[in-house]
């Protein structure tokens, strides 16, 4: 509702504001005159009242602010809200896809852009937010008022970019998303529950996209790379909360449902014949998801894979990657050189993922010594309490 | 809306009048400025910053000195002022002027601009001169703020002050507003904030004309602002 009012007012501050002053009212008047037949349509025509009482109110002393502030549609003023026509229970998508673009505008810093989606499209709580990023409130509450405030001074449109915009707005959009996604799968910490439904909002955002943009290949291949990791999120952590590498995992406890469904939506997408990093890594994530055991799985290809991601989108982490699945195939010695190459790339520096593989790899090839200086690295920067365990439990193994 | 535009780049990387590269630049500017033409409501190149003077506000007599407000490798080199209905729209304006290909396009949502001169050009015996302001920003640079409208109020009895000496202004938004464009092979690069936040423009910017740089300096001084930097105009125009 959040989305049609926004789109209605050309302000999304006044729609925040309306839909929160309608919860407000809904919960005084609701116990006493009992919850109306549609609750749903009942928000949505309170709040547009509220937003239209508001503008009076304040019509007169911002007539020419407004004007000049406000952000109007392409093809003439937003329609006025008309109090006495009940509100459609559902949001159409559309004006959802809207603000989805709205919130990811690269005019936004990309943490205001991921802040902005989660409170305006997700419908999540500051607080929520907080705790999924592991941020104080108050910081996330500013960024918010921040973003806001730079839409609506800097007149970010409130619309879907027309089509020769889209090669360079679509992928900030896609990036969010993901954004989403890995937060609540790949969690850096935090609660549990907020992190499960960071990544259900992740997908749900991922079909929005693709329903409404159904020629995008990126934008399949993103919810085909949700779907395929997703697929594999309940035998990723043990009862014990443990962090159970994929080597490692119960393959019967994966949700081949989901696999099955990314696989089709990778299929869908390669069709258009217009591969790109997400299509590249579901394809990485699907290979994963179909092959038996770790033994059985097709290394060489995802090798080849990586290697074409790097092509495409070069970037250190890719480069890790293919370390490790070239290590599969041609041996940890030539694994290790392809890492060493990207050893000393500062984007690298602060996660642990660099001499985490390097401790693997030189494990495998019998060089505990440096295998243990490396899982001491690794601990130094590892940020869960699973990674932690599971890196001590490594440690203890060649360090005994 | 109004949008201020701010051309920046390498000083040093950027061709020197005379040169075919200094025409094929200004060719780019004069192809701009027929594309664009509808949308221009105002714009001025700049001399070079060493021809800058910056007048920092102290305790007793303003501190006047030679050169830029800050001595950073990127510097300013013109503006535009835009018209445009959204962002949207004044980037796409911004990834036409040719600074986007080689340094970079600040947007500012405006407050208010006005021109009284209606665009008149200078002369060698009535050069032209942008003052920018600078200094820290403050409760005073939000607009709709009692704060604001004190500074308001400053900047109107500076403009009654000096009468005729203001030939334009305008007023920005705080910098947290601001949209940096630029032009990379091809693929147009938007991001957040401005593109050195330490040097960057605050409230605003007045054109001013005055019969020589001292003259200048005493106009400018008088602007209710902690930093000006008064920066001579590049006369372009016919």
């Amino acid at each position: 509702m959040l989305a049609t009012l926004a789109r209605q007012l050309g302000d999304l501050d006044a729609a925040e504001d309306a839909v929160q002053e309608a919860f407000v009212e809904a919960m005084r008047t609701w116990p006493r005159r009992g919850v109306p037949d549609n609750p749903g349509a009942w928000i949505t025509t309170t709040a547009r009242n509220r937003a239209v009482d508001r503008v009076r109110r304040e019509s007169r002393r911002e007539a020419k602010e407004k004007a000049a502030t406000s952000t109007p549609e392409p093809g003439g003023p937003p329609e006025p809200p008309d109090p006495s026509v009940d509100a459609p229970d559902a949001e159409p998508p559309d004006d959802q896809l809207r603000l989805i673009f709205t919130c990811c505008h690269p005019a936004l810093a990309p943490t205001a852009q991921v802040a902005l989606t989660l409170r305006l499209v997700c419908g999540l709580q500051t607080a929520e937010i907080a705790r999924a990023f592991l941020q104080p409130e108050a910081t996330v509450a500013q960024r918010l008022v921040r973003a806001k405030a730079k839409i609506r001074t800097a007149a970010i449109p409130f619309r879907v970019p027309p089509a020769h915009l889209l090669p360079e707005r679509l992928p900030p959009v896609l990036a969010c998303i993901y954004l989403v996604f890995s937060e609540g799968y790949a969690a850096t910490a935090g609660d549990e529950l907020v992190r499960r439904e960071l990544c259900d909002e992740g997908i749900r955002l991922g079909r929005l996209v693709v329903e409404l943009m159904p020629d995008e290949p990126e934008a399949r291949g993103l919810l085909a790379l949700m779907l395929m990791q997703d697929c594999r999120r309940d035998a990723r952590v043990s009862p014990g909360g443990d962090l159970v590498l994929l080597e490692d995992q119960d393959r019967s406890r994966w949700d081949y449902d989901r696999a099955a469904e990314g696989t089709a939506e990778l299929e869908r997408a390669l069709r258009r014949r217009r591969p790109g990093p997400y299509q590249l890594q579901a394809a990485i994530a699907g290979l994963h998801a179909t092959a038996s055991s770790w033994a059985d799985t097709d290394w060489a290809q995802i090798a080849a894979l990586y290697a074409e991601l790097s092509r495409v989108s070069p970037s250190p982490v890719v480069e890790l990657n293919r370390a490790v699945a070239v290590a599969f195939t041609e041996g940890p010695a030539v694994g290790l050189e392809v890492l060493d190459a990207v050893a000393d790339d500062p984007r690298l520096a602060r996660t642990h993922l660099l001499p985490a593989t390097r401790a693997d790899l030189l494990r495998r090839l019998g060089r505990r010594d440096e295998a243990a200086g490396a899982y001491r690295a690794a601990l130094a920067l590892a940020r869960t309490a699973p990674e932690r365990a599971f890196l001590r439990r490594r440690l203890d193994e060649v360090a005994p | 809306m109004r949008y201020l535009a701010l051309l920046g780049g390498e000083e040093s990387a950027s061709p020197a009048p005379g040169t075919p590269e200094f025409d094929t630049m200004m060719q780019g500017y004069m192809r701009f400025g027929e594309t664009a033409a509808d949308a221009i409501v105002g714009g001025e190149a700049l001399q070079e910053a060493a021809t800058a003077t910056t007048i920092r506000q102290g305790d007793a007599e303003p501190l006047v000195t030679a050169g830029p407000y800050a001595e950073t490798v990127e510097a300013l080199g013109g503006l535009y002022i835009l018209d445009a209905d959204t962002l949207d729209d004044a980037i796409e304006l911004a990834r036409q002027i040719p600074a986007a290909l080689d340094g970079w396009v600040s947007l500012r949502p405006m407050v208010e601009w006005f021109d009284k001169g209606g665009q008149a050009s200078g002369t060698a015996d009535a050069p032209r001169y942008v003052a920018f302001i600078y200094g820290k920003e403050t409760d005073g640079d939000q607009p709709d703020t009692p704060a604001w409208d004190e500074g308001l109020a400053a900047h109107q009895r500076f403009m009654d002050a000096v009468g005729d000496a203001v030939q334009a202004g305008g007023a920005v938004h705080p910098i947290a507003t601001a949209t940096t464009v630029q032009v990379r092979d091809g693929d147009v690069i938007v991001s957040d904030g401005p593109f050195a936040k330490s040097a960057e423009v605050v409230g605003g910017f007045y054109v001013l004309g005055a019969s020589d740089r001292d003259s200048a300096v005493a106009v400018a001084r008088q602007i209710p602002a902690e930093a000006i930097e008064l920066r001579p105009i590049m006369e372009v125009g016919g």
